[in-house]
C-alpha cells in the first residue's frame, strides 16, 4: 500500500506517535500523536484494515494545560488502551489511561497511572496479547520521573485494576531513565527496558516471569555510544530538538526459541564516530548515526555483541527506528529514518528492512515513503521530527508511524506493509492411501495419482531461483531438491510436471511458484506395517518444506476414490422413469414409493447378483454423470435420481457387521467437507451397539448445510421426527471372503430433488422434527444446477473418520462433486459464461490467528488464453481478500470489481486466502467466461480446491476399537512442527463447448425452475445474494443463446417457458424453441407463402414453411408486433413444427 | 582562581528570542523564571534548544528531582521540549503564577467527542 497521511489536514504540527494492531481483529488499527497547537492528544483509528482514517481526541482532566507522548494499544476484547501525558499550568505532569470500546472513537478517562508523581515522562504501553500467556490482558506501562525508571501493570479483565508503580531502576542508572520499551513473549515472560543515555550510557533489563508481580536482576543489555540521549544530525540538530536515542524491543519464544531483542539508534562507533552524540550540522562529517541490533537466544540472560543492520558507506544518518516481531512466525521488522538519499544529509525517507533468521542477516533496506521530509526549512515545526515513531506488526501486516512534512507541515503517516517471507510448503492432495485402495488402483490401471501433490514456496524473484519462461511451458528444469524417507517398494515419486508461476510474466518481485508433482503405484508391498509414515522433504533456495504421507493397512469397510477425490469410483449416479428397468428391478408408478421400491430393489439385485447382466462398471458411469434436476421428461414423466454406493471389505476371518451408508446431499457444489459430528455430518445413534443410527441434516446455526437421502421413504415431517427414520437397505453385514479376497457390497439411495411438491424440513430448523409450519421440498433448497454428494460410511465401533478429515483423506467418505456447464460457441459473452454456485469454509480462527489462513485453489488448467473468472463472495468484501493475497503472492492478477467481487485471469492457478469470521460457510459464485473462438467438441475442466493446514499429530487411525496417534515426526517448519496444507475439498467444472440451438431449451427450463427456488430464499437467508446472481447469470446465458428470459416464468417444474414442453430437453433431443418477433414475411416469385424471418437477440433466424396455417400465425405476428416463440427440430432447425403466440407490445400511452 | 560568572542572557534578550511582547503571558512568564543560579553553569554556553527560563520553571516547579552534575541537560524530562513548544504556540495561554494549578485529585469522566475523518 502506498504511503497514507492519518492526520488529516490540519493547521497543527504533530509528531511523536504510537500505532498498534488490533491482533484479534485486524481490520482495527490505533494511532496517537502530539498535537501541538491542541490540549489533547490527537488519535487516529481506522476499521477497514488501515485503508482509511478518522481523527479524534483525548478527554483532558481537570486543570491540564495540555497532553503529549501517546502511547497506545489493544486488549483482546477490542477495548483500546491509550497513555498520556497531562501537563498542568504548573508544569506537573502526570500519566494518564484511557480507554475506548468503540475501536477508538470515543474514549473515557481511566485512571492516574503515575500515582502522585510529577514528573512522569516519555511512557510506554504494552498489552500480553499471547493466546498462551498465563498473563494474556495484562496492561503494562513504564515511565520515568526524573532519573528513576517505573513500571504498573493492570490485571486483565474487566476487574483487572491498576497497581501501584515500582521503581525498577537502581543505582546503575545515573542519568533520565528516558526511552525504555516493554515487551512480551508467547510464555508470558515480561521484559522491561531502560537505558541510561545521559548518565552511564548503559541499557538494561529486568525480567518478570510472573506477569509483573516480581522481577528478576538487572541486566546489562549493552552501552550506547552517544554520550547524550539525542543524537546531533544535520537533518535534527540538537540546537533545535536532535533525533532521540530509546530502544525499540520484540521478543519470540516457541518450544526451541527463546529470542529477545533490543534496536536503537546510535553513532556508528567507527573512526570518528565512537564519542560524542553525532556529526551536529558538519554535512561532511564521517561520523554517522546507525540503527543497531544485540540478540540475546537465552530469554535474555546473555547478549550478543550488537551490530549495524545496513551500515552504508556513504555518510548519512540513521534515526528514529523501531523494532516489530510478527508473533505468528517470528520475522522481525524494523523501520527507520535515513537521509542516505540526500547528499545534504537533510532530507530523509522511512526505510524498512526484514529478518527471517533471528536477527542475523537482513534484507535490503525497502523505502516505504513516497516523498521525504525535511525538518531544517524554515517554519518547521520546533519538535522537529518529535522524540519517537511507531510500528506494529502481526501475521505478515506491518503499520510503521511516523512524522512527515512533505506537506510543509508535521503530520503523521502510515503505510501497510505486506512482509512477504521465503518459506515452502506441501499441498497434498492426498495425506494417506489405503492398502486395498491401492491395490484397487494398481488393478484397475490407475496407479498413477496425478497431480499427487504440489510444493509451493513464496517470496523468492525469478532471478533468484533462476526461473525462466522455459521452465513454465513445459517439463521444469528449475525443481526443488526432493527427498522421500524411506523408500517404499511398489510406490515413485515423479519428477515435477509442471511449475506454475504466479505471475506468469515473471516480473522480478517475489511471488508464489508451485510444482506439480504425480506419484505411481505399481504394487501394495510397500504397506509392510499398519502404518507406514513416508517423510517427503523439499529444499529449493533457502527454504524447506516437509510433509507426512501415511500408507495404511485397513481391514475395515472402505470406499475408493479412485484417481480423483471429487469423483469417487465407488459413488455413483443414475436417472430413472416409470418403466425404466435397471439391474433386474423396474420402476413401476411416478410416485417416490415407487421410487423406493426401485432402489430397494435395485440394492437387493446388485448384491444378489440377479441384475439381468448389468453391472455396477458397465451400467453406470464412473465420469461425466450428474444428479439432474429435471422432474420430468418431454413427456411430463416423472424423473427420479438414484445414488449407488460400492463398499469394499477384506478379511480373513470375520464379517463386517452392520455397516451403514450415510448419503448426504449438498445443495450446492462445496469444498466445505471437513468431517465434523456437530454440524455437516450430523447423525443421530441410540447408542446401543448395532442400533438405530441415521444420518441428520447437516446443521449450523439452523442453516441446512447437507440434507441426509435414503433408500426408504422419508417419514411423515409432521408427525415423525428424522431420529427415528428408519433406512433397512442401507445397513447390512458383509461377508468376508476367507481366502482375503476383496468382497463388495451395495448401497443406494433416492435423491428426491425433483419432487417439489414433498415438502419435508423448515429453511432454519432449529431441531429434528416432528416438522410444522412452512417446510420446503430438498429441491427448494437446492442452490446450484449441480449438487454435491457425499456417501459416508458408518459402523460400530465408530469408523476412523478424524475431524477435520475430507473425501480426500479418508476412505469412509466417498463423493461426486461434479458440475457440467455447457458452453456455446462462439456465441457472446454471455453464452459462454459458466456460473455455479459453492460454499467454502471460514479460516479457523485458530489458524487465522497465526497467519494460517485456508485458500481456495482455482486449477485453471487447459482453459483458453483470455478466460477470466469472477468470484462473488457476498459474505466478505474484496479487499479483506486482496490483503491477505497481497501478502504471499502479491495478488497477482486479482482485482477488485465490486464490494463483494474479485476477478482473475483464469491462466495456471489462483490461490485466493479465506477470511476468517463468518461461523457459518461462505456462499459464493465462480463465474467463468471463456474468450470467443472456443469451439464446438471442445471440453475444459477447472478443479476448485480448498486448501487447509494441518500438521504432523492430528491424524490418528483406529482399528478394531483401537486408537493410535501417529508418531510425531519433528523436522523443522512452524514452531518446530512439520506444517504443510491438505486439500480439504474439492470440486471440478466441467465445461463441454456446445451450440447454442442444442442448449436453449435446457437452459431455459433451468431458469424457470431456478426463478421458482429463488422464490422460496427470503433475503437474508445466506444463499440468497449468491443464488439471486446466479440466476441473473442463468438469464444472461439464456440471452445469450437467443431465447428470451423475460418471457421464462418461475416454475417448480421447469414449464414456466412458453411453448416448451416442461420436460427435460435431453429426454427430447430434438426440440428446440426460439424466441422473438416476426420482422418479416417471405413470398416467392408466385407470391406463394414461403416462409418468415424470426428477429431474436442472436440475430434474425430464418423458417421455411409454405403452410397457410403458419402464414396466418406468422402474419398476425408480424402485424401485431407479438412475442412469439417458433418450435423447430435440432435437426431441422428452419423448419416450424409450431409456434407459440405470447403477448403483444407494451401499450403506448401517448 | 574564583568561579567564573556564565554569560547569562538579558531578559530583553529572551522576549527577543521568543518573539512576543514583555507585557504578554508568555513575556510575563519569562520575566518570572531568571532564577539562572538554579542552574549548572555550563548550561548558559550547551546550546540546546531547551531556553533558559523554562530550564528555571521546570526547577522551580520540580526541586526534588535530580539533575546529573556531570550532564546537567539529563534531567529535564524530554516533555519539557513539548510543553515549551506548547507555551510558544499559545503565548497567551497563563501559566506560573497567573494560572491556577488544579491537581485532579478527583478526575471527572469525560469522553472525547469525536472531531473529524482524516
Amino acid at each position: 500500500m502506498a504511503d497514507l497521511r492519518i492526520s488529516g489536514t490540519s493547521t497543527s504540527p504533530r509528531s511523536e506517535s504510537d500505532i498498534r494492531v488490533n491482533v484479534g481483529d485486524p481490520s482495527k488499527v490505533l494511532a496517537s500523536s502530539n498535537d501541538i497547537a491542541n490540549p489533547a492528544l490527537a488519535v487516529y483509528y481506522s476499521t477497514n484494515g488501515g485503508a482509511s482514517w478518522s481523527t479524534t481526541a483525548l478527554p483532558t482532566q481537570p486543570g491540564d494545560t495540555f497532553q503529549a507522548d501517546p502511547a497506545v494499544d489493544w486488549t483482546s476484547d477490542g477495548t483500546a488502551w491509550a497513555l498520556a501525558l497531562g501537563v498542568d499550568a504548573s508544569n506537573n505532569i502526570r500519566l494518564y489511561a484511557f480507554t475506548s470500546t468503540d475501536y477508538g472513537a470515543n474514549w473515557t478517562f481511566v485512571t492516574t497511572v503515575s500515582g502522585a508523581q510529577t514528573g512522569a515522562d516519555r511512557e510506554l504501553i504494552w498489552v500480553d496479547r499471547s493466546a498462551t500467556s498465563p498473563y494474556k490482558d495484562q496492561v503494562y506501562a513504564a515511565w520515568h520521573n526524573g532519573v528513576p525508571f517505573f513500571f504498573a501493570r493492570r490485571t486483565s479483565g474487566t476487574a483487572g485494576t491498576w497497581q501501584a508503580p515500582v521503581q525498577l531502576s537502581g543505582t546503575e542508572t545515573t542519568g533520565n531513565a528516558i526511552g525504555g520499551d516493554i515487551t512480551t513473549n508467547a510464555f508470558g515472560d515480561l521484559f522491561v527496558f531502560w537505558p541510561d543515555a545521559d548518565g552511564g550510557s548503559g541499557m538494561y533489563l529486568r525480567k518478570s516471569t510472573n506477569g509483573g508481580a516480581s522481577f528478576g536482576s538487572t541486566v546489562t543489555v549493552a552501552t550506547i555510544r552517544s554520550n547524550s540521549r539525542r543524537l546531533n544530525i544535520p537533518a535534527a540538530p540538537t540546537s533545535v530538538r536532535g533525533a532521540r536515542v530509546y530502544m525499540s524491543t520484540g521478543a519470540y519464544r516457541t518450544a526451541t526459541k527463546d529470542m529477545v531483542y533490543v534496536v536503537w539508534s546510535d553513532l556508528s562507533g567507527e573512526t570518528g564516530c565512537t564519542t560524542g552524540n553525532g556529526p551536529g550540522t558538519t554535512v561532511g562529517s564521517t561520523c554517522k548515526t546507525r540503527v543497531w541490533i544485540t540478540r540475546s537466544a537465552d530469554g535474555g540472560s546473555t547478549w550478543s555483541t550488537p551490530a549495524m543492520i545496513n551500515n552504508q558507506s556513504s555518510k548519512n544518518d540513521q534515526f528514529h527506528s523501531c523494532l516489530s516481531v510478527d508473533q505468528t512466525n517470528g520475522v522481525l521488522v524494523v523501520t527507520y529514518s535515513d537521509t542516505v538519499a540526500d547528499t545534504n544529509r537533510v532530507k530523509s525517507h522511512v526505510y524498512m528492512q526484514m529478518s527471517q533468521d533471528d536477527g542475523v542477516t537482513w534484507t535490503p533496506a525497502v523505502q516505504v515513503t513516497s516523498a521525504q521530509s525535511d525538518e531544517t526549512v524554515s517554519g518547521a515545526d520546533g519538535n522537529q521530527y518529535g522524540d519517537y515513531n511507531g510500528l506494529h506488526g502481526h501475521a505478515g501486516t506491518f503499520f510503521p508511524s511516523w512524522t512527515d512534512n512533505r506537506n510543509g507541515i508535521e503530520e503523521i503517516w502510515t503505510s501497510r506493509l505486506s512482509v512477504v517471507p521465503k518459506q515452502a510448503q506441501f499441498i497434498l492432495e492426498r495425506s494417506s492411501f489405503g492398502q486395498d485402495e491401492v491395490q484397487a488402483m494398481v488393478a484397475l490401471s490407475q496407479g498413477t495419482v496425478a497431480p499427487a501433490f504440489f510444493v509451493a514456496v513464496d517470496g523468492f524473484t525469478p532471478s533468484e531461483l533462476g526461473i525462466t519462461a522455459a521452465d513454465l511451458s513445459g517439463t521444469p528444469s528449475v525443481t526443488p531438491t526432493f527427498v522421500s524417507a524411506p523408500s517404499v517398494a511398489g510406490l515413485t515419486f515423479g519428477n515435477p510436471t509442471q511449475l506454475i508461476a504466479a505471475d506468469p510474466s515473471l516480473p522480478d518481485v517475489p511471488q508464489r511458484f508451485t510444482w506439480v508433482y504425480p506419484l505411481t503405484f505399481t504394487s501394495d508391498a510397500g504397506f509392510t506395517a499398519t502404518v507406514v509414515n513416508v517423510a517427503l522433504t523439499a529444499t529449493i533456495g533457502s527454504v524447506t518444506a516437509s510433509a507426512v504421507i501415511d500408507l495404511i493397512q485397513q481391514p475395515n469397510p472402505y470406499e475408493v476414490d479412485g484417481q480423483t477425490s471429487w469423483l469417487s469410483t465407488d459413488l455413483r449416479v443414475f436417472q430413472a422413469k416409470n418403466g425404466d428397468t435397471r439391474f433386474g428391478a423396474q420402476l413401476n408408478g411416478t410416485s417416490t414409493a415407487a421410487a423406493s421400491t426401485f432402489i430397494k430393489a435395485v440394492i437387493g439385485n446388485l448384491n444378489t447378483g440377479a441384475t439381468g447382466g448389468q453391472t455396477y462398471e458397465n451400467t453406470l458411469s464412473a465420469g461425466d454423470t450428474e444428479v439432474a434436476l429435471y422432474p420430468t421428461d418431454s413427456s411430463g414423466t416423472a424423473v427420479f435420481n438414484f445414488a449407488v454406493a460400492r463398499v469394499r471389505y477384506r478379511g480373513l476371518l470375520q464379517d463386517a457387521s452392520t455397516v451403514r451408508v450415510f448419503f448426504r446431499l449438498f445443495p450446492a457444489l462445496t469444498v466445505s467437507l471437513a468431517y465434523d459430528t456437530a454440524t455437516t455430518y450430523r447423525q443421530y445413534s441410540d447408542g446401543l451397539p448395532n442400533g438405530q443410527k441415521i444420518g441428520l441434516l447437516g446443521l449450523q446455526n439452523n442453516n441446512i448445510l447437507s440434507i441426509p437421502c435414503f433408500a426408504e421413504q422419508r417419514v411423515t415431517p409432521g408427525t415423525t421426527a428424522m431420529t427415528a427414520q428408519a433406512d433397512p437397505a442401507n445397513v447390512r453385514d458383509i461377508l468376508h471372503d476367507p481366502s482375503g479376497a476383496e468382497v463388495v457390497a451395495y448401497f443406494g439411495c433416492l435423491l428426491d430433488i425433483n419432487q417439489a411438491s414433498e415438502a419435508r424440513f423448515p429453511l432454519h430448523p432449529t431441531t429434528d422434527g416432528p416438522y410444522t409450519g412452512t417446510l420446503q421440498s430438498v429441491l427448494s433448497l437446492v442452490r446450484n444446477e449441480h449438487q454435491c454428494l457425499v456417501a459416508e460410511l458408518a459402523f460400530d465401533p465408530a469408523p476412523a473418520i478424524d475431524p477435520g478429515d475430507g473425501p480426500s483423506t479418508s476412505d469412509k467418505l466417498a463423493q461426486r462433486n461434479l458440475s457440467l456447464v455447457e458452453s456455446d460457441n462462439p456465441g457472446d459473452v454471455g453464452s459462454r459464461r459458466i456460473p455455479n454456485t459453492f460454499e467454502v469454509r471460514p479460516t479457523p480462527a485458530s489458524h487465522a490467528a497465526f497467519g494460517l489462513h485456508d485458500e481456495v485453489m482455482f486449477d485453471w488448467r487447459d482453459l483458453p488464453a483470455g478466460t477470466v473468472a469472477r468470484i462473488y463472495l457476498p459474505d466478505t468484501g474484496p479487499d479483506q481478500v486482496l490483503e491477505l493475497a497481497a501478502r504471499l503472492y502479491m495478488a497477482r492478477g486479482l482485482t477488485r470489481v465490486d464490494a463483494h467481487t474479485i476477478q482473475v485471469e483464469a491462466r495456471g492457478v489462483t490461490y485466493l486466502p479465506i477470511p476468517e469470521g463468518a461461523d457459518i460457510n461462505h456462499t459464493g459464485l465462480l463465474s467463468i467466461d471463456l474468450p470467443p473462438g472456443v469451439r464446438k467438441g471442445q471440453r475444459f475442466d477447472v478443479v476448485v480446491r480448498q486448501l487447509t493446514h494441518t500438521g504432523r499429530g492430528r491424524k490418528s487411525v483406529v482399528e478394531k476399537g483401537e486408537v493410535r496417534t501417529h508418531a510425531s515426526v519433528q523436522t523443522g517448519g512452524q514452531g518446530g512442527m512439520v506444517v504443510w496444507q491438505e486439500v480439504l475439498g474439492a470440486f471440478q467444472v466441467g465445461i463441454p463447448v456446445s451450440t447454442r440451438e442444442v442448449l436453449l431449451a435446457d437452459e431455459l427450463r433451468l431458469l424457470s425452475l431456478m426463478r421458482w427456488i429463488l422464490l422460496q430464499i427470503p433475503p437474508g437467508d445466506r444463499w440468497y445474494r449468491a443464488f439471486l446472481r446466479y440466476v441473473d447469470e442463468l438469464a444472461l446465458r439464456v440471452r445469450g443463446f437467443g431465447g428470451d428470459p423475460s418471457l421464462v416464468e418461475p416454475s417448480p417444474t421447469g414449464s414456466g417457458v412458453p411453448g416448451l414442453p416442461s420436460g427435460h430437453g435431453g429426454q427430447d433431443p430434438h426440440l428446440l424453441g426460439f424466441a422473438g418477433k416476426v420482422s418479416a414475411l417471405l413470398y416467392d416469385r408466385y407470391g406463394d407463402f414461403e416462409g418468415f424471418v424470426l428477429d431474436t437477440d442472436r440475430g434474425d433466424m430464418r423458417f421455411d414453411s409454405r403452410e397457410h396455417t403458419m402464414e396466418d400465425l406468422a402474419d398476425r405476428a408480424w402485424r401485431q408486433r407479438l412475442h412469439v416463440v417458433v418450435r423447430a427440430t435440432r435437426e431441422a432447425p428452419h423448419k416450424p413444427l409450431g409456434m407459440v403466440l405470447l403477448h403483444g407490445p407494451r401499450p403506448h400511452w401517448g | 582562581m574564583g568561579r567564573q560568572t556564565p554569560p547569562w542572557p538579558t531578559l530583553d534578550a529572551q522576549i527577543e528570542a521568543a518573539g512576543v511582547s514583555k507585557h504578554s503571558e508568555l513575556g510575563k512568564l519569562i520575566a518570572e523564571n531568571q532564577d539562572f543560579g538554579l542552574l549548572e553553569p555550563g548550561e548558559a554556553t550547551d546550546g540546546d534548544a531547551l531556553p533558559l527560563w523554562v530550564r528555571v520553571m521546570w526547577r522551580k516547579s520540580h526541586p526534588e528531582l535530580e539533575h546529573p552534575k556531570h550532564n546537567p541537560l539529563g534531567g529535564y524530562p524530554e516533555v519539557l521540549y513539548t510543553i515549551h513548544q506548547r507555551i510558544m504556540a499559545n503565548p497567551d495561554e497563563p501559566r506560573g503564577s497567573r494560572a491556577a494549578a488544579v491537581p485532579p485529585e478527583k478526575p471527572e469522566k469525560p469522553t472525547s467527542k469525536r472531531r473529524g475523518g482524516a
